[in-house]
């Protein structure tokens, strides 16, 4: 009698699309990973390096970093929209995601215009921390260089992820998508996850520590 | 993956501003730097996993997908403990 040899996949019931946009996280990951290290190879040469506060607005990035947390809820909520078939509810927590991702960086530009705008207080505040020049840019020592290094790039799968909403919402509004077919926007989900999770460790190294 | 997880993500989402406002208040404790370094970092850590394992469904994956992805976390720190060990040399040129 003949017998089926049983596989077992070890990547279960995850798709080619899915286990592709892993691989693609993973690259993405060593990206920020290189950047988050080399920025750290970088302070630990240097003699002083501005205290948690000084030049940064804690604050708002705090709020900033709510903001992306409640983006995560809304683009998981929409994914288990579309797993019960309800169309209007993906539509909508992917208008959501959209939103906030496009408010946060709203800020993160208004941040930036701030600090290459310049004034009296950041003068003080960069004098304060042995830094020189009323402005705080790139060229603002190692510092400035690591800051925008490492929230430009982030910055950068922001608009990447909104840009890919906005490409996603398009079949979603058509009705593409639906209790059985819903791959692209679990894929869509761990690209935006993957750009919260990496802003967790940037708020954590660049701004808290 | 196909039933309801609405009361997973809310509470995910609770317990990953609780311990962003706890990554705050830290900021207002006189501590050493050090340990200060450290709680951070856990707390930032313990954030990532939440993520990771509810939003991106990992905790629903196979342990083979899982090791994977978890694998380049310890060769990272890897090259970190590496450059470190390495800076003390880099300016004596």
């Amino acid at each position: 009698m003949q017998q089926a040899a049983a596989i077992s996949d070890p990547f279960g019931k995850a798709t080619t699309g899915k286990l592709g946009m892993w691989l693609f996280i993973l690259m993405d990951g060593l990206s920020f990973g290189g950047l988050l290290i080399g920025g750290a190879a970088l302070r630990a040469g240097m003699d002083s390096w501005p205290e948690p506060g000084q030049i940064l607005n804690i604050s708002l990035t705090a709020f900033n970093t709510f903001l992306l947390i409640c983006t995560s809820f809304t683009m998981v909520m929409a994914l288990n929209s579309i797993q019960k078939g309800d169309q209007k509810g993906l539509v909508k927590f992917l208008t959501f995601t959209m939103s906030g991702g496009i408010f946060f960086l709203g800020i993160q530009i208004w941040e930036y215009v701030h600090f290459i705008a310049g004034s009296e207080e950041l003068m003080h505040n960069l004098v304060l921390a042995g830094l020189e020049g009323s402005k705080f840019l790139p060229s603002t020592g190692i510092y400035g260089a690591v800051f925008y290094a490492i929230t430009g790039f982030h910055g950068l799968h922001v608009l990447s992820g909104v840009i890919y909403i906005a490409a996603m919402l398009v079949p979603a509004k058509q009705g593409a998508f639906s209790a059985t077919n819903y791959d692209r926007i679990e894929i869509l989900g761990l690209f935006w996850h993957f750009v919260d999770l990496i802003w967790i460790l940037v708020f954590t190294v660049i701004y808290l520590i | 993956m196909e039933n309801d997880h609405k009361k997973v993500y809310i509470n995910n989402a609770i317990w990953l501003t609780v311990l962003t406002v706890v990554e705050l208040g830290i900021l207002g404790i006189s501590l050493p730097k050090a340990g200060q370094v450290a709680l951070l970092l856990a707390l930032a850590a313990t954030k990532m996993v939440l993520v990771g394992m509810v939003y991106m469904h990992l905790r629903y994956e196979t342990a083979f997908l899982r090791r994977v992805i978890l694998v380049p976390i310890p060769l990272a720190l890897l090259f970190t403990l590496s450059l470190m060990y390495d800076l003390p040399f880099q300016w004596a040129f």
